[in-house]
Parts: structure tokens; sequence; C-alpha cells
């Protein structure tokens, strides 16, 4: 391209010259008599020469760089375009667009690196042909993926071409059988400094040509955009999942605060409701003497029954209603010198609300006359150790769920020893357990292994701790093995001993 | 005949007492809030206040710190729909005599009612 160019602007400065010069000449030559008008003619040539160079110059680069800049004005909207989308989807869909459309390729997939590391999803593919499919997924440590890596250039399967600048780029014959694949001809590295976060791969030319220097240089600009696109369109998304789950913390405390307040109103009617029936039990019992038919005596035992019955449905809801409002957490009561036998016995029973006996078996290991008393906050301690409860039984569900095997069965030991002037908590499950990258990030806020859909914010560890070390100044610690149990050992300072 | 106040915000609860305990012998006065319950205590003598701790405007736990405030020494038994230790322990230290939980059962409030002033 480069030759073709010099020799054509060179081939503009002839012609105009030689018209500038020869055209005087010509009319020197020609008529000998004329003493001037080839020295006006000269003058007035040499004046518009250049601008005629200068315009044919332009013609010829315009002709020579069109391709050049229809990729320039592509990849200026493509840039516009890719800051705008923020769903990742959409995004790689855009990616996948834009490549077809301007280099005109048969088809344009898009993998990118999973959250865990272990291999490329397969996250957009746009085809002109109907019906061609692509592997869902590459393992990172597949050839193509190590080659892109080592080389940081497109990686091209095409007929060697004299002469074609990408012929340099083939490779082994293994990532070419992995190219076939995807009926690919070219696999472009997407790469954030030495991290590959993911590649495009391309179907061949429509127009059947080999890739130019010139559309390579276009996939890769194209590629390290959509890098850093895709880097910020995940971020996005992750910062969107925790402001969700903020946002969950934050409705949960209302929920708090609203369970608070129902649970108040329904409790004043179902006492007003069990006042009227026992009022009007009353009443018949006082002038039981009345009912002396038999059928007046029916009708008292019927009412009498009925009013019973009234008077046993407002129990039970009250008991309903007192266990929503031991979750609603209302007040500070300060601290005072709370019986640690007394806390968990309550957390037990509200545990027991949550989990089906048969799921969890709690055995308590503690007596409750050899325990020192604890300064703490009756209600925080109350839930800590109903989530260490609830934590507990999620875990054994979830060794249940992986195949425990017919002989597993759930068991929660809760047991309690004083020591010094300190009180040692210990709840020792034999659940799933945690694993060792996890353990470092038990206590994070927003970490969790539970799906999100189901159950867990993340905040529950948090908030345990916070409550026991920085409330408490007491001391959490944990002791897991994955597929064998949890132990979370609490540290309290016993009462008069506080610190 | 006994004499007795019971306080709650509940217009329901305030009319069933009234005619329930009446049936039974003993003259029951209503006040809605605490600042009534305050100004029938001080004009009255009462052999029992039922008070309801959780009320709009003055709870029972401030009424009944009130009363002790201008030293008057009716006995009182709280009556509240939560498990409240703290106001619990208030109330106790402030010399209520008794903590009855709603919904109740109008039996055991007979009883307990009959008892304390017997």
């Amino acid at each position: 391209m480069g030759i073709r160019l010099l020799i054509s602007h060179f081939g503009a400065l002839i012609a105009v010259y030689s018209l500038v010069f020869g055209l005087p000449f010509f009319i020197a030559l020609r008529y000998p008599q004329e003493r001037f008008f080839p020295l006006i003619a000269m003058a007035f040539l040499a004046t518009v020469g250049p601008f005629a160079y200068l315009f044919l110059q332009k013609k010829a680069a315009d002709r020579f760089f069109r391709e050049r800049r229809r990729y320039q004005a592509a990849l200026i909207q493509a840039s516009a375009g890719m800051g705008r989308v923020r769903d990742i989807g959409k995004l790689l869909k855009l990616i996948s667009r834009i490549v077809i459309r301007v280099v005109r390729v048969e088809h344009s997939v898009v993998y990118i690196l999973d959250k865990d590391g272990q291999e490329y999803r397969l996250g957009a593919a746009v085809s002109r042909r109907v019906r061609v499919s692509f592997p869902e997924a590459i393992p990172a440590d597949s050839d193509l993926v190590r080659e892109l890596i080592r080389t940081k250039r497109p990686v091209l399967f095409d007929k060697a071409e004299p002469g074609n600048p990408a012929t340099d780029l083939r490779v082994s014959s293994a990532i070419c059988k992995e190219l076939a694949a995807f009926h690919g001809v070219l696999g472009v590295p997407s790469m954030i400094e030495t991290r590959l976060v993911g590649f495009l791969v391309l179907g061949p030319k429509v127009s059947g040509k080999s890739f130019s220097a010139d559309d390579l240089s276009m996939f890769t600009v194209v590629a390290n955009q959509s890098a850093t696109a895709i880097e910020n369109a995940l971020f996005y998304e992750d910062m969107k999942k925790s402001q969700e789950q903020l946002f969950n913390a934050e409705k949960m405390a209302t929920i708090g605060v609203m369970a608070d307040g129902l649970s108040h109103q329904i409790n004043n009617r179902l006492h007003a409701m069990g006042f009227i029936a026992g009022g009007m039990k009353d009443t018949l019992a006082l002038k039981r003497e009345l009912f002396n038919s038999p059928e007046l005596r029916d009708i008292e035992q019927e009412f009498e029954h009925s009013l019973s019955r009234l008077q046993d449905n407002v129990a039970r809801g009250g008991a309903i209603v007192q266990g929503l409002m031991k979750y609603s957490r209302k007040g500070d009561e300060g601290y005072s010198a709370c019986d640690i036998d007394k806390i968990l016995d309550s957390a037990c029973e509200m545990a027991q609300f949550k989990i089906k006996t048969e799921q969890m078996n709690i055995v308590r290991r503690y007596d409750p006359l050899r325990i020192p008393q604890v300064t703490g906050n009756y209600a925080r301690l109350q839930e800590v150790f109903f989530n260490l409860i609830d934590n507990a039984s999620d875990a054994m569900a979830l060794r249940q769920a992986s195949g425990g095997g017919s002989q597993y069965r759930p068991e929660l030991a809760v047991s309690v020893e004083p020591f010094n002037d300190k009180v040692r908590i210990i709840f020792a499950d034999n659940g799933i357990g945690v694993r060792d990258q996890d353990r470092p990030k038990l206590f994070t806020p927003f970490f969790t292994t539970k799906p999100t859909a189901r159950k867990g914010t993340g905040l529950g560890l948090y908030v345990i701790r916070k409550i026991v070390e920085e409330d408490h100044g007491g001391r959490i610690e944990v002791d897991s093995a994955y597929m064998s149990g949890t132990r979370m050992s609490l540290t309290l300072s016993a009462a008069g001993n506080a610190g | 005949m006994p004499k007795i106040l019971v306080v709650d915000d509940e217009l329901d609860v305030r009319e069933f007492s009234r005619s329930f305990f009446r049936k039974r012998g003993v003259d029951a006065l209503t006040a809605a809030d605490g600042k009534e319950a305050i100004r029938l205590i001080e004009q009255d003598v009462f052999d029992l206040v039922l008070l309801d701790v959780r009320m709009e405007g003055m709870s029972g736990i401030e009424v009944l710190r009130e009363l002790r405030r201008r030293n008057i020494t009716v006995k009182v038994v709280m009556v509240s729909g939560t498990e409240d230790k703290g106001a619990s322990q208030e109330a106790e230290s402030l010399g209520s005599i008794g903590f009855i939980h709603k919904p109740l059962v109008l039996e055991e409030l007979k009883s307990v009612v009959l008892s304390y002033i017997a």
C-alpha cells in the first residue's frame, strides 16, 4: 500500500508539473512570434498548479485510505457505544455486531473469562448464516487460549498466501483444529495487562479474501477496547449486586420495625377478642340457673364450647405474634448480667420456629448451675446465638444435599465451658464445613457462599463478630474442615469481670 | 366493693373490663391514656391498677414512674404484649407487683385480680 501510494503521489506531481511547464513551452515552440502569451500562461499555470496538485493528491489518498477511514469511523462509533452499554450481554452482542458489520466476516463469537477463572464462556455469537453452533465453553488451559496469552496478538488459521502480512501468525495444527471447531479462522485476544479477559473468534471474510494488516489492527483495537468495556460492565454488575444487598439489609431493618408495630396492633386485637369471649363465657357461667330447659342447656353448652375455641385460637394467634416479635429488634436495653443458658434456650426455641427437629438435632451440653453470668445485651446475644444455630442448620442441610449418605445424622452440639474469669460457648456442627479458600473471607461483609436468591445476605457473621467483639469485648474463633463440620467458639467475660 | 382501674388505649378492652368486673362484684373504672390514669389515681383510692405498657402518649412504665415520683403507692400490675425484659425489670424495680402477658385468658386475669384485692 505504501509503495503504491508513493507512486500515485509521484504520478500526480509529474502530471501537474508537465502541464505547468509543458504547455507554455509547447506554445512558445509552436508560435515563436508570440512573446507574451507563453509567459502569461506560465505565470497562471504556476499559480494554479500547486492547488491542482493538492487536489489530486487528496483524491488519491482518499482512494487509498477509504478502507482505513471507514475503520476509523467505525471504531469511533464503537468506542462510544461500548462506553454507554452497561449490560454485559448487550455489550458482547454489540462487539460481535461491530466486527461483523465493519469487516464483513461470516460470523463473530465472543468468549469471556468465567468468574472463577476456570474457563471462557460463550458470551455472544452473531452469524450471517443460520444454524451455526459454537462451543459453550473453552477451558482456560486450551492450546488456543495459551497461544493468545503468549503472543497477545491475533492468531490466524488461513490459507497461506505469499506476501500476506498475516502469514507469520500461522500457528500449530492443534490450534487450527480448535479454531475449526468455531468455524473460525481468526482468534483475537482481549487483554488487560497480562490477563486474557476474553477473546473474539471470527469466521472468514464474506468476500473470501484473506485478512489484511488493516483488518488485524482493527480487530486488535476493538478487542482491547472490549476488554476495558467488559471489565467496566462486570464491575458495574458487581456494584449493582452489592447495592441490592445493602438495600436488602436496610429493608430487613425496616421489616423489623414494621413487624414490631404490626405485631403490637395484632396482639391488641387478639387481646380484645379474648377479653370479649372470656366475658361472654363468664356471663354464661354466672347465669347458668336460667338455662333450665334441655334446649336452653344445649344452647348454653354450644356457646360455651364455641367461646372456648375462640379463646384457644386467640391464644395460638398470640403465640405466633410472640414468635414474630422475637425477630423485630427494638430498643437497646443496655447491658446487664445475663444467664447464658437462658439466652441459649430461647435461641434454640426461636430456631425451632424455623427449623424442623428432624432436620437437626440440637444437643445442649451445659449445666445452668455451673455457668457464671455474663455481662451483655440479652437481645443481641440472643441474635448471635440464633444466627449461629441457623448457619449450622444451613451447613447441615447442604451436607445432606451433597450426598451426606444414609448414615448422616445432622447434629449441633452447644456447650458452655467456664474457664478463669471467662465463659466459652461452643457451637459444633457436622455440616458441610468451610472451604480453605473461603475461611479468610468468612467475616467480610457481603461474603456469602449461599445462593443469594434463597438466603444469605453475607451479613450474618459480620454482624455476629461486631456484636461479640466490638459490643461485648469478646472473641469469636472458627475451626472448620470442608465436608466434616464447623466449630464456632465464642469467648465472653463473666459478669463482674467486664472488659 | 373493691375498686380497680383498668388503663388501656383499646376501647373494647375498657368496655368489657367494666362489665366483666362489675358482674364479679368489682367496681372497675377505666382510663384511655396515662394522663387520665394519673388524674384518676390522684383523685381516688384504688385497690389495684391494671396498667398497659405500650400506649399512645405516655407508656405504662412512664405512668408508673410518675406515680412513684408523686409518692403514690397504689398496687400496680403491668399488662404487656411484648416480652420486653428491660421493661419488666424496670417495672419491677418501680414496685409493680405483677406482669401479665397479652393476649390473656380472662379466667387467669380474674384469679390474679381477685387474689390481689382480697
